[in-house]
């Protein structure tokens, strides 16, 4: 079941917070189709959170066609981020970037090196190949 | 939608000092509206007048429908928990749910009975003998058992640690969801608001200067910083908060239905307590820019 | 509301059962007696000059060791009683909770506000009565042999402490203190206020007001010297002359000395008769032989429940005129 957080310091509104919590969920494949979202008071009772804020997110979440609410249940996942990757695929590339930074940090590397090779390589890439 | 509470031309005065001026304001039911502003602007005052303990000097108001304390039915739908939580310090917290009980016509003894379990509060202590975050607690608990359809909390957690501050609103935050229930609670201090509350109402100097949903508010709130001749002339349809800076490089808070852009001058919208702190700020330092003119805002 | 009531007067309302349980003792364990050595006196049907002498002892001999204890202590915790009560369950009652803030959470209850008052207005007025009856009526049997002797229960020290009087003042104390302390707000200046008012409408009563409550006898008798209270003369020949009023246990309002022509007698004297620096029998003799009258008005010591009815009835009057303003007060002025 995932766990929602609220920045306070981030200046993002609470109930985006929400909402990009739930798609970064999806896109990792952390909330699958099926699952069933933290009910209000769940979500109010581990965050100090206005539930109004909590309904508005999921409303928003279900106009992306990404939750149903069926009532007396829930609100469940019903649209996926994913795009046509398997989920396995996300498994074994996670896997594969855990043992790249093992490896970097028996080079020597310490955690921000490793952060910024990490972006620096991904930006150069991601503009040669766009 | 019913209102919570309407007011209009609402005005307190003790003898020569003015506690509320004017005020007009409709607050929408099934909201959790944070009323803030400096301390002395009035927001005891409107609290204490919703709650019938005071009566207006002039102008009215009215709240769920009726006016505040006219009825024993009228009584049992608000529940009202005063500044400094005020509590018997000769009866035990068990005595004050007692007094609930009977002096409530729709007490929920269940409720408030696991509520003080909950923050393992002993029933057989005297309220004297609380911390005052327990005192804040054991009023709040009162409040709730009633079973209220609108809760006025008075700075209910202005003596309370940060730790103490997140329960107490938690508390609240689950009470709203089990039982619903309008709350309006009023605080000097802003930060943890914007989490809990969906509407604004910012009282300063006897004054209201803004009452509004909190989505409208951040969403229509600009901060510009830039040149000061840059910005000389607002963007259309843009009202001047409160403008800060020297004669060179100025920082403008503005409000405006329309989008604003910035082309020469840099353009971020605001969170809720950087607006309030602008309505403040104009309140201390009321001197208008000679070519802007600054109008209250509602 | 009754439980509230009763829940916020509990402390008080024990202490004062304590209180008349120790005053209970007291008399049970001295009255008795007491009557005993009365009845053996043999002051009741005594007649004559005795009378006095067998009196005179009597009390002396009452007014000491346990008995003289308890009289004192009755006499004090009687006419105490009523400025105490106003001052510690009446003044407290309203001002305490505007003082402490504490009426914020009893007014925002679902009750109005009158009628979370006059629960517990009730029960303080009604704690008083209670306990001022049980006490008066116990001290009123108590002291029965005393009273008797002495002839009269009109003087203040006396009156207060019999009857139903101190009803009237406990209750007229309690109205007035809720009354002070609404108006005041503040509990201690309010206790203080309190005790003022009551204490001063006590005397008021007693030097000015009681002996006026029923319209007074009035008595025109010849003049007897044998019992002067004042004989005396000065420089000019002006002379004052009054003699006792003799009336056992009697309250007297004016006592003057007329002519036989209803004037007032003020001399002057005759030279030849009474010298100035030495008024002797001879004097005596010669204003005896003016042929003038003693005027009094005075209360007989028969009239004491006439004035303790009419007395008690004003007081419980005034009572529910200050509970009326209380009430009023509270409901319109406290915003």
């Amino acid at each position: 079941m995932i766990r929602f957080h609220l920045d306070a310091a981030s200046g993002v509104a609470p109930y985006l917070q929400i909402v990009q919590q739930v798609r970064h969920a999806l896109r990792l494949g952390l909330l699958r189709e099926g699952d069933q979202l933290p009910t209000v008071r769940e979500v109010v009772s581990t965050v100090t959170i206005n539930p109004n804020t909590v309904h508005k997110a999921y409303r928003e979440l279900e106009y992306a066609g990404l939750v149903t609410p069926r009532p007396g249940l829930g609100t469940f996942v019903t649209g996926s981020l994913a795009g046509d990757v398997p989920a396995a695929s996300y498994v074994r590339l996670r896997a594969g970037l855990v043992r790249w930074i093992e490896d970097a940090q028996q080079a020597g590397l310490d955690d921000e090196s490793v952060e910024a090779l990490v972006h620096g390589t991904l930006r150069e890439h991601l503009r040669v190949t766009s | 939608m019913t209102s919570a509470l309407t007011a209009r031309g609402l005005t307190k005065r003790y003898g020569r000092r003015t506690a509320l001026a004017e005020c007009t304001l409709e607050i929408p039911a099934g909201r959790v509206v944070a009323l803030v502003g400096p301390n002395g602007a009035g927001k005891s005052t409107l609290l204490n007048l919703a709650a019938g303990l005071i009566r207006p000097t002039s102008g009215e108001i009215e709240v769920l429908g009726d006016t505040p304390a006219c009825s024993p039915d009228q009584l049992a739908r608000v529940g009202f928990v005063a500044q400094d939580a005020p509590t018997y310090a000769g009866l035990t917290v068990a005595d004050h749910l007692e007094l609930g009980r009977r002096l409530n016509p729709r007490w929920d003894h269940r409720l408030a009975e696991r509520r003080i379990d909950d923050l393992a509060l002993d029933p057989r202590q005297k309220a004297g003998r609380l911390s005052g975050g327990q005192r804040a607690q054991l009023a709040l608990t009162l409040a709730l058992a009633k079973r209220p359809e609108l809760l006025l909390l008075d700075e209910p957690a202005a003596s309370l640690d940060p730790l103490a501050r997140r329960e107490l609103l938690q508390g609240l935050m689950t009470h709203v969801v089990d039982h619903g229930a309008s709350v309006v609670l009023s605080s000097h201090l802003v930060s943890d608001l914007e989490r809990v509350c969906d509407h604004v109402v910012v009282l300063t100097g006897s004054h209201v200067q803004l009452a509004a949903d909190l989505d409208e508010v951040t969403g229509t709130h600009y901060r510009l910083t830039g040149d000061a001749r840059d910005l000389d002339e607002l963007p259309p349809g843009a009202e001047l908060v409160h403008s800060t800076g020297t004669d060179r490089h100025r920082t403008v808070v503005v409000r405006s239905a329309l989008p604003v852009v910035g082309d020469r001058t840099q353009v971020e919208p605001l969170g809720m307590e950087d607006v309030v702190l602008a309505y403040m700020a104009r309140a201390a330092s009321p001197a208008p820019r000679p070519d802007s003119p600054a109008e209250a805002v509602r | 509301m009754t439980w509230l009531s009763w829940r916020l007067f509990r402390a008080q309302g024990y202490v004062t059962l304590v209180v008349l349980a120790c005053l209970a003792l007291l008399a049970v364990a001295t009255g008795p007696h007491l009557a005993q050595t009365y009845a053996d006196s043999g002051i009741a049907g005594c007649t004559g000059g005795r009378c006095s002498d067998l009196s005179r002892s009597f009390l002396a001999d009452a007014k000491t060791g346990l008995t003289g204890a308890t009289y004192t202590i009755g006499a004090l915790a009687m006419v105490g009683f009523p400025i105490l009560a106003g001052v510690f369950w009446g003044a407290p009652l309203v001002a305490r909770e505007l003082e402490t803030g504490t009426y914020r959470v009893a007014w925002t209850q679902s009750v109005p506000r009158t009628r979370w008052l006059l629960p517990r207005l009730g029960l303080a007025l009604g704690a008083a009565a209670v306990a001022a009856g049980l006490a008066s009526l116990a001290l009123t049997w108590w002291a029965n042999p005393l009273d008797a002797a002495q002839g009269g229960r009109l003087q203040p020290g006396v009156y207060l402490a019999r009857g139903i009087v101190p009803v009237g003042y406990a209750l007229l104390a309690v109205a007035v203190g809720a009354l002070l302390g609404a108006v005041v707000r503040r509990t201690v200046p309010a206790m203080a206020t309190t005790f003022a008012v009551v204490g001063g409408l006590m005397l008021t009563f007693s030097l000015w007001l009681r002996p006026h409550l029923v319209p007074p006898v009035h008595a025109n008798v010849p003049l007897d010297l044998a019992d002067l209270q004042t004989f005396s003369e000065t420089n000019g020949g002006h002379m004052e002359v009054v003699a006792n009023f003799a009336q056992k246990g009697a309250l007297v309002l004016t006592n003057r000395t007329l002519t036989p022509q209803g004037a007032l007698f003020v001399g002057p004297a005759d030279p030849t008769q009474c010298d100035r620096r030495l008024p002797g029998q001879q004097c005596m003799d010669w204003v005896d032989s003016l042929g003038l009258r003693q005027d009094v008005t005075y209360q007989p010591a028969s009239r004491f429940w006439d004035l303790q009815l009419v007395e008690t009835g004003i007081l419980v009057a005034l009572a529910a005129v200050a509970v009326g303003l209380c009430v009023w007060w509270v409901r319109h002025r406290i915003t």
